[in-house]
């Protein structure tokens, strides 16, 4: 990201590419509307090269790339009066349509199962903690970290993540 | 990752397996030209700092120009009035001397704005005792007449004149022509210290008797007869002991 700031355009490029995936997701799963998603996924980079001269190395870049993520999905959420939920059959559409292997045709279906359990059981998490959980997922981001990204302290974005999983593996305990 | 982070590898494990599913193509294509037309349009900021760099120096700059040339202009206003206030001064002065005095004062070799500086205090000295006497009143007491009751003034209190002759004689010395025109023109004829002044402003220049009958002999031939047997009248009655020579007598 310096190296971009500082004006190298091909810095950028290998910066998208590492993040773009965990960010879209990050949003899809958050959003019932792909376009939304993907508006959202716009918003977010281009944010980020607007704000390129305002970057200081205080923390991860991955920490600095969530916290705008996170930022603009509360806007988003806020203007929908926070009653935007992932929508189940979009999500499980998502999972249809990139599947993650090739496993053998038993073990597919169970993987394929287990998964769309998995992404019901997110869904109908409590936004704070499905954001915690996805920050931890697909951004890699630690406590601190989730904690500095939605701006709550660390305790808070512990307990969040600590309820999440507890609600997840009770979900698919009887796959598991 | 902290060690007491809450964690669960079966889950993560089962998270992996919900699909890796990535924006679209020409999502990707928008984005990185965005990003590059961001660097590329960097010129524009760097212009804007650029100016915003220079804009502070260059008002400083301007306000020093702008603050310097009112000072002077300020200097140069203070400067320029007593230009024009002395010369109306000389006017004033012109105006109330005699019509006979004004005579010598414009005679030819004899220019009026000599005695531009120092006689400036002379004039103070004959004119500030006397603020409300008209001019024409003082022109009067400038007639030929007057001269002789001048000096008769004058002899009942030599030895104050002198002093007063004495004591504004170094700053008149300078300008002996005019001083010698202000002796003949400028002799009141009233009593007191407006005598005293005009007299002790007026006669510097002609301290000794040989200075005097020089002048006398120089309006001689110069044909201005009046004005030396004016001259020669002060003379007598000034330096009455003083035997004249061949030629004055």
């Amino acid at each position: 990201m310096l190296r971009y700031r500082e004006g190298e355009a091909r810095a950028f490029d290998a910066l998208y590419r590492r993040h773009k995936g965990p960010v879209f997701r990050y949003l899809r799963r958050q959003t019932a509307d792909a376009a939304v998603a993907e508006e959202l996924f716009q918003d977010v980079w281009i944010r980020l090269i607007n704000a390129r001269h305002d970057y200081a190395v205080k923390a991860r870049f991955t920490t600095w790339l969530y916290t705008i993520a996170h930022n603009r999905l509360l806007d988003h959420l806020r203007s929908r009066g926070r009653a935007e939920l992932t929508s189940f059959d979009d999500a499980r559409e998502a999972v249809v349509a990139f599947p993650a292997a090739d496993p053998p045709p038993e073990r597919a279906v169970e993987r394929k199962e287990l998964a769309g359990r998995l992404l019901a059981a997110i869904d109908s998490l409590p936004p704070a903690q499905r954001d915690a959980f996805l920050l931890q997922q697909e951004g890699g981001l630690t406590v601190e970290e989730i904690a500095q990204a939605t701006g709550v302290e660390r305790e808070t974005a512990k307990s969040r993540l600590r309820y999440a999983l507890a609600k997840l593996r009770d979900a698919l305990k009887d796959l598991t | 990752m902290s060690t007491d982070d809450p964690r669960d590898r079966s889950l993560d494990d089962a998270y992996r397996a919900t699909g890796r599913d990535e924006p679209p193509r020409e999502l990707d294509e928008r984005i990185l030209a965005a990003a590059h037309r961001a660097v590329e349009a960097r010129p524009m900021p760097i212009r804007r700092s650029f100016a915003q760099r220079w804009r502070v120096p260059v008002a400083l700059a301007a306000t020093v120009v702008l603050s310097a040339t009112v000072t002077l202009m300020v200097y140069e206003t203070e400067k320029a009035p007593p230009l024009p206030e002395s010369r109306s001064s000389n006017k004033v002065r012109e105006e109330s001397v005699s019509p006979a005095a004004s005579g010598v004062l414009s005679a030819p070799g004899k220019p009026a704005a000599a005695p531009e500086a120092k006689p400036a205090r002379a004039e103070t000295q004959t004119a500030a005792p006397q603020p409300n006497v008209p001019a024409d009143e003082v022109g009067a007491a400038r007639t030929p007449a007057a001269p002789a009751q001048a000096g008769a003034l004058r002899q009942s209190r030599p030895q104050e004149t002198e002093n007063v002759e004495k004591r504004t004689a170094p700053e008149a010395a300078p300008a002996p022509s005019l001083s010698r025109e202000r002796a003949f023109g400028d002799r009141p004829s009233s009593r007191g210290d407006r005598e005293s002044a005009a007299a002790g402003a007026a006669q510097p220049a002609l301290q000794s008797a040989e200075d005097w009958i020089a002048e006398i002999r120089r309006l001689k031939e110069a044909g201005r007869t009046d004005e030396a047997n004016r001259l020669l009248a002060e003379f007598r009655d000034r330096f009455p002991g003083r035997p004249l020579p061949e030629d004055l007598r």
